[in-house]
Formats: structure tokens, C-alpha cells, sequence
């Protein structure tokens, strides 16, 4: 069985806020990272160190309060008519009872806003910071097989002390912010939050009187499959990536007007990355205009993906293309119309790409339609 | 469809031993079960397309050693880095990706019991609808003292029919555990005693 599936709510929680505001100062280019020292003062992390964390949380178990804010500002009531509930993390919080396991956290502290999924209704994706992005093309799978009419889709994930000392360990958070594509980027910037979307297909949503803002037209997964930390350096499987998410969506592929990259802004992911987009778009790819948002919220981990789709399904909403915050010069070998600043786009956006790797060679890649 | 199938089981404190060669070898005990199961199902019967094989990793609660050495390094403010990027439930299917040299999607759905049954459904969309023709099933996991994997290789060739095999992974799995994986090491265990599996 084969259907459409759409996405009828999206929303994200991130140092930036949330809602409409969140977008606003996406837009205008701000940044919400902060200084590391900030976020954990008893940590004496460098004093140029900036992350996405959310200020005025304890330093462990920050998902609880994370959990409580997801309640207070991007759960809707429709989530409680979903009939199946697709979770992403990569570890959530690495102290307390739950400690490296987000689903059995999920359950036990968010089971009561989807009174109706049994246990055997609600499932978390693991695919480290590809989660967000495969959990919406498995929330896909399971609303176009007809297993499901409508799906909640809930990305987190959180930065405790603990994991960025991890990450500083590993050399991937840079040592002062995150600035993807620049020509003296050194890293990302590591945050927290999350992101909530449902999804549907058509009876489903209209049974709940939502309506469509976006047709999941496409995705592709693929896999380095060569090392647990390290990409590919020939960019070759994140283009295969691309390039089944650009099939799979049809001719509407062909409309895409806006990337929304993964961006994280270590010296050998963007440019691996604008390899593989070259691979996949060929000379179009001069006339899309590309963006990562890690440098206005950091890049948060298994969340990040789903907080992209959201910006990217905002952008075709609206037309504009937010910009590339921390950007000061290109990268000259760069090859992408990577945007300064938001942009608006003259006569619309009707369809957008996001793309994400993650830890153990993962790549995803989801093409969005717009619902006029 | 179903090719062939490996199974594992093992106590906990024994490493599993296997015959397949990730380049790396710093896994949780519980993706070392996982390519236990799977060298035992690659051993008579090769992927056919290595190249767009996907592996859909199935696990209630990940890799606990491996999260309990981080959370120990944290307590102590040390880094533990090298388990740190290991310690995800991704492992289970990006550790088999490594070790068969395959390329298409590669992610673990964790849950309780009946997550096997869920991921069974979205394999069943991924071969219906060319996401990958050919996916490895490979469920891991530590229930109590035992490590358990089990792991099914299925194949639908172009313009086939996608099995429905769903039914038989809502038979109910052994009572005492919320582990989706005793469902699908029992329910392989099953199939593998009553039927040709290697096709």
C-alpha cells in the first residue's frame, strides 16, 4: 500500500525559542549560542566556548525540564488524537535513571500527553545525529503503508556538561562557535531542544481538521558503512544520499529552492558535504541557495534534523530562505550559493531539501513539497 | 524472501565471537551479539546488493555497558570519548553496516516488545516502496544476563510482492521479557526450525 504523507504541524524548541519568534530570529540572523561557562559554571570549559544550551537548567538530567518545556510550547493538543508516536534521539541525557536511553525516558515521562498509545504504538529512532531526519521518513513509511493515519513526530536531545566534555574530547565542538561553511570554521557548536511535527495523510489529517503544510515528496538514507566517527572523505555516499531523495521525489525535485545543509561546521563535514551536493545537482545546484541554521541554534544532536525539517518547511511557508548565521567569509572551496543573510525568494518556494549525517557514516536527505 | 537467519545467544559476561572484520572492533557487547547473529546469517548466504542493503536495528534498551562506562567517566569528569561514539543504539545497525560493506539506510527503532513488529512494517515499506530490495532485520540486545540477537536477511526482488509476514511477529514473544528482540530471536528461532530459510 502506497500513500501521500504530509506534514500538517511543525514546531521547535531551541535556545532561540520557539514558534513564530524562534523564526523571527532565525530570520534576522541572530544567534542563541552561548558561552559554555554560562550554561555551566562549574565546569571551567574555555571561556571562547559557545553551545546551544538552554540557560537556567540543572547541569545533569537536563531532560526533564527540556520535557517541560516541549509541553508548554510545541505539543499541541492534536497530539493526543495520534495514533502512533515516532520518537528521535541520539542519547538524551547521559545521567540519571534513563541515562542513554531516550525511549525508555520518552515513555515514562511524556506517556501521559499520548494517553492513547500503548507502549507498542510509540518507538524511538537511533541513527546518532540523523535521527530527526529518519524518524520523520520512518513517521512516512508507517503513514503510507497505512499502518498509522497520523503520526507525532518528537525529536530531542541534550547537552549535559558530561557530553560536551565528550564532544570536546572527539574534536568536533569547536573552540569558540560554530560558523558552517566559513573559511576559518573549527568545529560546531553542540546544543539542546527539539522539535515536534504530525504528520498525516490526507483522511487522517482532515479527520483531526488539520491541514497540510508540506507533502513529504522524498527521502533517501545511505550509509558510509567505513568508520564511527569519520566521514567518507569522497562524499560519494551522502550524494547516493541526495540522490534517492531526489528521485524519489519525481519532478519535484526539480523545483527545489532552497537546501537546508547539515552545515555543521567542521572543516571536513562541509566540504565533503558540498561535494556530495555538487555530486547529486550538478551545475543547478549554482542557482539553489543554501543555508545551515547550526550557527543560529547549534547543532542539536539526535534533534537536529527534525528542527531542520521545520525550518526548512517554514521556508517554503513563507518563502524565505533564512541565512547562514556565524558566516563572515566563504570558503573559497566551497562551491554553494551559501545565503549571508535570509532571503526572501520572488514568487514563492514551492519545494526544499534538508539533509543530515550523523556518527557511523549516516546520511539522510528528505525533499519537502509545499501545499498551496 | 526471508534468505536465511542467524541466531545468538550468550551470557553476558562471555564476548561473542563471530567471523566478520569491522574495521573497528571497539563495540558495546550488546552490537557484538548483533554481529554474532549476523556472521551466522552471511555465512551460507551473501547479500545480493551489498551496495543499497539497508539494516534496520531493533533493541529495547541499547548499549548499557557502554553508557554506564561514559556515565562513570562523567562522574568522574573524564572523558570517555571513544565509548562515548559507540554508545548509541545506532551501533547495532551501523557496526553491520560496516562489517557486510553496505550502503543503504542504517538505523535502530528501540522500544518494547512489539517495536518488532513496527520495525517489520517500515522494512516492509522500505522493500515495497525501492527505499532498499534488500534489509537486514538485526535485533540486539542484554536481557538480564543473557546477551540476545537474532538476524533475518530479506530479499524482494524488483515488481515482487512484499511478504506479509506481520502476523507472525505479533505472536506473543517469552513473557518474561520486554525485549522486542526475544520476540524476533523467537520468532526467527521458529522459522528457522520449520522452514528452508536459505534460498
Amino acid at each position: 500500500m502506497t500513500g501521500e504523507c504530509y506534514i500538517a504541524f511543525a514546531d521547535a524548541s531551541t535556545t532561540l525559542g520557539h514558534g513564530e519568534a524562534l523564526w523571527r530570529a532565525v530570520l534576522a540572523g541572530q544567534s542563541g549560542l552561548i558561552p559554555a561557562q554560562r550554561a555551566f559554571p562549574s565546569h571551567g570549559f574555555p571561556a571562547q566556548t559557545h553551545v546551544g544550551a538552554l540557560e537556567a537548567l540543572p547541569e545533569h538530567q537536563r531532560l526533564p525540564s527540556l520535557f517541560e518545556r516541549f509541553r508548554e510550547t510545541i505539543i499541541p493538543a492534536a497530539a493526543r488524537s495520534c495514533d502512533f508516536l515516532v520518537g528521535a534521539s541520539s542519547l538524551g541525557d547521559l545521567t540519571g535513571p534513563f541515562a542513554g536511553q531516550p525511549e525508555r525516558f520518552l515513555r515514562a515521562r511524556l506517556g501521559d500527553l499520548f494517553p492513547q498509545l500503548t507502549a507498542e504504538r510509540i518507538v524511538v529512532v537511533s541513527s546518532a545525529c540523523s535521527s530527526g531526519t529518519d524518524a520523520l521518513a520512518v513517521a512516512s513509511a508507517l503513514v503510507t503503508s497505512g499502518t498509522a493515519q497520523v503520526v507525532g513526530v518528537l525529536a530531542f536531545d541534550s547537552l549535559e556538561a558530561g557530553k560536551l566534555l565528550q564532544h570536546i574530547a572527539l574534536g568536533t565542538q569547536s573552540p569558540d562557535r560554530a560558523r558552517p561553511f566559513d573559511a576559518n570554521r573549527s568545529g560546531t557548536s553542540f546544543g539542546e531542544g527539539g522539535a515536534f511535527a504530525i504528520v498525516g495523510g490526507g483522511d487522517g489529517l482532515h479527520r483531526l481538521g488539520l491541514a497540510p503544510i508540506a507533502r513529504i515528496a522524498g527521502f533517501g538514507m545511505s550509509c558510509d558503512a567505513l568508520d564511527i566517527t569519520a566521514p567518507d572523505p569522497t562524499g560519494r555516499w551522502p550524494a547516493m544520499a541526495i540522490q534517492r531523495a531526489l528521485a524519489s521525489a519525481g519532478q519535484v525535485a526539480g523545483r527545489i529552492g532552497y537546501i537546508n545543509a547539515h552545515g555543521s561546521g567542521t572543516p571536513l563535514n562541509d566540504r565533503i558535504e558540498a561535494m556530495a551536493l555538487r555530486e547529486a545537482f550538478g551545475a543547478r545546484l549554482d542557482e539553489i541557495p543554501v543555508s545551515s541554521t547550526k550557527g543560529a541554534v547549534g547543532h542539536l544532536l539526535g534533534a537536529t534534523g527534525l528542527v531542520e525539517i521545520v525550518f526548512a518547511t517554514w521556508a517554503i511557508r513563507d518563502g524565505i530562505c533564512p541565512g547562514n548565521a556565524g558566516l563572515e567569509n566563504l570558503d573559497p572551496e566551497i562551491a554553494l550559493q551559501v545565503l549571508p543573510a535570509s532571503k526572501a525568494v520572488g514568487g514563492g518556494l514551492s519545494a526544499a531539501l534538508s539533509v543530515t549525517f550523523g556518527f557511523g557514516g549516516v546520511n539522510s536527505a528528505i525533499v519537502l513539497e509545499k501545499i498551496s | 524472501m526471508i534468505r536465511s537467519i542467524g541466531l545468538y545467544e550468550g551470557d553476558a559476561a562471555t564476548t561473542p565471537s563471530h567471523d566478520l572484520a569491522p574495521k573497528d572492533k571497539r563495540y558495546d557487547p550488546v552490537v557484538g551479539a548483533g554481529l554474532a547473529a549476523l556472521s551466522r546469517a552471511v555465512r551460507t548466504c551473501a547479500l545480493i546488493e551489498p551496495r543499497t542493503a539497508a539494516i534496520i536495528g531493533v533493541t529495547d534498551r541499547g548499549c548499557l555497558a557502554h553508557v554506564a562506562k561514559v556515565t562513570a567517566g562523567i562522574a568522574e569528569q573524564k572523558p570517555r570519548q571513544a565509548f562515548f561514539a559507540r554508545a548509541g543504539a545506532q551501533t547495532i545497525a551501523t557496526y553491520g553496516a560496516m562489517a557486510l560493506d553496505c550502503h543503504g539506510p542504517a538505523l535502530t527503532l528501540s522500544g518494547s516488545a512489539a517495536t518488532v513488529r513496527t520495525a517489520w512494517q517500515v522494512v516492509s515499506q522500505f522493500m515495497a516502496t525501492g527505499v532498499a530490495r534488500e534489509v537486514v532485520l538485526l535485533g540486539a540486545d542484554r536481557v538480564g544476563d543473557w546477551l540476545i540477537a537474532a538476524a533475518l536477511l530479506l530479499h524482494a526482488p524488483a515488481g515482487a510482492a512484499v511478504d506479509a509476514l506481520a502476523p507472525g511477529f505479533s505472536e506473543p514473544g517469552p513473557d518474561d521479557s520486554p525485549s522486542p528482540v526475544a520476540r524476533l530471536h523467537a520468532f526467527a528461532s521458529a522459522l528457522a526450525n520449520t522452514a528452508d530459510t536459505h534460498r
